[in-house]
């Protein structure tokens, strides 16, 4: 058994040499796997599914991930042989076009942003690949392509709805840890994200990994910049703090207090001042930082290391349990 | 070529002698070596024999500009033989290599190295330690392209004319790559008269028809760098490592994954453990292989569950108050 790659859709195929003929999984496309190369057709074979070209690439629609505020989210994979894993961000709600511009401004400037830790924070926000208009249903309509990140697709929101009692304190802690450290990188590169909110902040429950997704709300934090922030949730609207809902102004500290928010409610707290499962001066901290009363991410980081170790012992594995996933790593 | 057999065993007691070696004591060459300077070379073959019925063509294309050299070094000092050991316990047991040098064509004065398909371990570390670590990297970025080139149109694999199996290719490198493969570049290093320049996605599209190509970038900050660029044109194929000094171990795992050795990438990094891997370096090579192992559908982790594909119609309200 080898790997091939389907000639039409690019996608892996399980191919015996002995095979003559080999039906792809995915288009249904005939495949000779014994054949000298496979040239990738000049036409792609209509199979029905959704195919967008965005950039100069085609790529094939794998199914919806997610439906955002004013966009739908889909996986998708370049159709080619070399092909790449994607994500595609097409735009449902018209008038929000500016937002998508923005979000790709915000990303591709914190990609390139010289604050330290940018090579391995940068791998934790969408990786920008292309934008374009494409005609998607009956209207052309913006879309960004980013790359796929492997196991970063569990949004907080579905952790919080498979633990409606709370994650364990453990999970809770490498959560908060995370976010803060991405926060800290984010606000030294200058921008605020300004809608850390559950639908995006992904985790991967095995690696103790989080991924901010999200940035249509970003706002810059420099001398001249007002931090404005120009959207909110309509259906998160509680989640924000006072000075983003009525000044709407982003900062550190408002980023600070949403990621505190959603850690607190996924650690099984019923409102943003209660401690869930977590340990009373845990929950301190959480609820302290909620409240808008740090502005540092990277020291409010270092005080839940401390916090944490006299409350919960070294840190130790604390996978999340999820449905369809393995129970952690061996 | 390709003849003769390969004793892991020696190959390990070979490097080994020169461990603690300097850089200049293992690569001697003051320039290209006269054989393999690839200027009107017509083809290097990987040809099947008695001793080798299966043969699999595998070309390591290093870049030797600045810092890239520590990888030609490690090859020869330590990991070439766990490369090899970990292509006999894929399967690959005629495996035949080859090395190229790759630099600029615009300033250094061996822009192009390339060595024969050796089965040998003497001789493919002949070859791997003649090359000229020019170490300059020139007036430009290196030219990646011309060594696409050369695969594609300078070598003939008896793996994909007799059995339509692909051989390896991997290419390490931290600079992005140039748009074309220059006709003047080609006639001046290569010695072919070509009438245009060859955009450079047309050469890969032809490169993939002999082998599977990888890119290689050595750390996290040049992939920051050149990732997306190398992305753009090799897609799931640009793999970026945490260290230079893992680069035998992620093509040995790239390799084990796209033969089917292994069930999985948990798997390999398993395998790598038990033959006594520390575990940073094996959390460090997960973590360049999980991409394309995802890609394969090779990296454990549960796919998400997709809805079935709706599109947007009309206008919808936005869920966003301005």
């Amino acid at each position: 058994m080898r790997v091939e790659f389907c000639k039409s859709c690019g996608a892996p195929l399980q191919a015996r040499w002995s095979d003559i003929v080999l039906q792809c999984p995915y288009c249904g496309t005939q495949n000779a796997p014994g054949e000298e190369g496979e040239p990738v057709p000049s036409s792609i074979p209509d199979d029905g599914r959704l195919r967008l070209a965005v950039g100069g690439r085609t790529y094939l629609v794998l199914g919806t991930l997610a439906q955002g505020d004013s966009s739908i989210v889909y996986r998708g994979r370049w159709v080619r042989r070399l092909g790449e894993q994607v994500v595609l961000k097409v735009l449902r709600c018209l008038s929000d076009e500016d937002l998508f511009r923005r979000e790709w401004a915000f990303l591709e400037r914190l990609h390139g942003s010289s604050a330290p830790g940018t090579e391995h924070f940068a791998s934790l926000l969408p990786e920008p690949i292309a934008m374009g208009q494409v005609k998607v249903g009956d209207r052309d309509r913006m879309t960004s392509v980013f790359r796929w990140r492997s196991g970063f697709y569990l949004t907080l929101e579905q952790v919080m709805h498979a633990h409606p009692d709370g994650v364990e304190p453990g999970s809770a802690v490498w959560i908060f840890k995370r976010l803060l450290e991405i926060l800290s990188w984010v606000h030294q590169s200058g921008v605020a994200h300004c809608a850390v909110l559950p639908p995006h902040v992904l985790v991967h429950p095995l690696d103790h990994g989080a991924m901010l997704v999200g940035w249509t709300a970003a706002a810059a934090l420099d001398k001249d910049s007002r931090g404005e922030i120009v959207v909110l949730s309509r259906r998160w609207r509680d989640w924000y703090p006072e000075e983003a809902r009525s000044a709407r102004k982003g900062s550190p500290r408002v980023d600070i207090a949403m990621a505190a928010r959603c850690v607190l409610r996924a650690a099984g707290a019923s409102g943003f001042g209660k401690k869930g499962r977590l340990p009373g001066p845990l929950a301190e901290l959480l609820i302290a930082g909620a409240q808008g009363k740090h502005s540092d991410p990277w020291t409010l980081r270092e005080e839940v290391s401390r916090v944490s170790l006299d409350e919960l012992g070294p840190p130790q594995y604390c996978p999340i349990q999820m449905p369809g996933w393995p129970s952690g790593r061996t | 070529m390709g003849y003769g057999n390969y004793s892991h065993a020696a190959h390990v007691a070979l490097t080994k002698d020169r461990s603690g070696s300097a850089s200049t004591e293992v690569f001697h060459q003051g320039g290209c070596h006269d054989l393999m300077n690839p200027k009107g070379v017509k083809s290097r073959e990987s040809r099947d024999s008695e001793a080798h019925p299966e043969s699999l063509g595998v070309i390591f294309a290093l870049d030797v500009s600045g810092s890239m050299g520590q990888i030609p070094f490690r090859l020869a000092t330590e990991t070439l033989p766990e490369f090899m050991k970990a292509m006999l316990d894929a399967g690959v047991k005629d495996a035949q290599m080859m090395f190229m040098g790759i630099g600029c064509a615009s300033g250094d004065r061996a822009p192009l190295q390339v060595g024969q398909f050796e089965s040998t371990e003497r001789l493919m570390d002949q070859w791997l330690t003649w090359l000229f670590l020019e170490g300059g990297g020139g007036g430009g970025n290196e030219n990646y392209e011309l060594a696409m080139y050369f695969a594609s149109r300078h070598t003939e694999l008896d793996c994909v004319q007799k059995r339509g199996r692909r051989g390896y290719l991997f290419i390490t490198g931290d600079e992005p790559p140039n748009p074309m493969v220059s006709s003047s570049h080609v006639a001046d290093v290569i010695g072919d008269d070509l009438e245009e320049d060859i955009p450079i996605a047309e050469i890969i599209e032809e490169l993939q028809r002999s082998y599977e190509p990888f890119y290689l970038i050595p750390d996290f900050e040049r992939g920051q760098n050149v990732g997306r660029a190398w992305r753009d044109l090799l897609g799931d194929r640009v793999v970026v490592m945490g260290s230079p000094d893992d680069t035998s171990y992620v093509a040995a795992g790239l390799v084990s994954i796209l033969e089917n050795a292994v069930p999985s990438l948990q798997s390999l990094i398993e395998r790598f453990e038990r033959a006594g891997m520390d575990q940073k370096m094996c959390g460090r090579i997960g973590k360049a292989l999980t991409p394309f192992a995802d890609s394969l559908d090779r990296d454990e982790i549960p796919k998400p569950g997709l809805k079935p594909t709706t599109t947007p119609h009309g206008d919808a309200e936005s869920g966003l108050d301005r």
